[in-house]
């Protein structure tokens, strides 16, 4: 094998792992959006319910 | 990419990357450190296994083969057809895998003369969100 074979499967590699890291951060962020408004859902309604 | 665009032209990719020739399955996105870690995979009509073709786990960012942090022999089929695609697997063992190190990893499959024929998608090592 010569090294620049080598070289191109570690960039082919790196690349697989790339994408698919970003699409978890994706997602990733997604749910990190959801979970938000959900956790601002129930202190809306915690709030309210403690009111007068 | 332009990476990707290379071998796009006559034929599937599939055919024309020679990185794809070992298809990695149902790779998890962690694994629990210190437990026995399975490996499937598909060796499509492309590849002619060998008894001395590896697999091993690579941390994310590798350079050359000789990086593997660890490996096992791919098992040769009892029965072999030259031309058709084989489903193989390995076992990890639990005091070979790395542990819950914060860093990616990725199994790769390599051939008895050290050329990358897959790559699986990345994962890590977790003590408590297994998947």
């Amino acid at each position: 094998v010569c090294a620049g074979d080598e070289s191109v499967a570690s960039h082919f590699a790196l690349v697989t792992a790339y994408e698919d890291i970003k699409k978890r951060l994706r997602d990733t962020e997604r749910e990190n959006m959801l979970l938000r408004k959900r956790v601002k859902q129930l202190e809306d309604k915690l709030f309210r319910h403690e009111a007068p | 990419m332009a990476f990707f665009q290379a071998g796009t032209s006559a034929g599937s990719a599939m055919e024309t990357s020679n990185y794809a020739h070992v298809i990695f399955q149902n790779v998890g996105k962690s694994y629990l450190p210190n437990a026995a870690l399975e490996c499937h995979y598909t060796l499509t009509q492309f590849i002619k296994p060998h008894q001395k073709d590896w697999v091993g786990i690579f941390k994310v960012g590798w350079s050359t083969a000789r990086d593997y942090y660890t490996f096992l022999w791919s098992p040769l089929p009892e029965e072999y057809t030259e031309g058709t695609a084989i489903n193989r697997s390995v076992v990890f063992q639990g005091y070979y895998v790395p542990n819950d190190d914060g860093e990616f990893y990725q199994f790769c499959y390599v051939t008895h003369k050290g050329e990358i024929r897959g790559a699986s998608t990345p994962f890590q090592f977790r003590a408590n969100t297994p998947t």
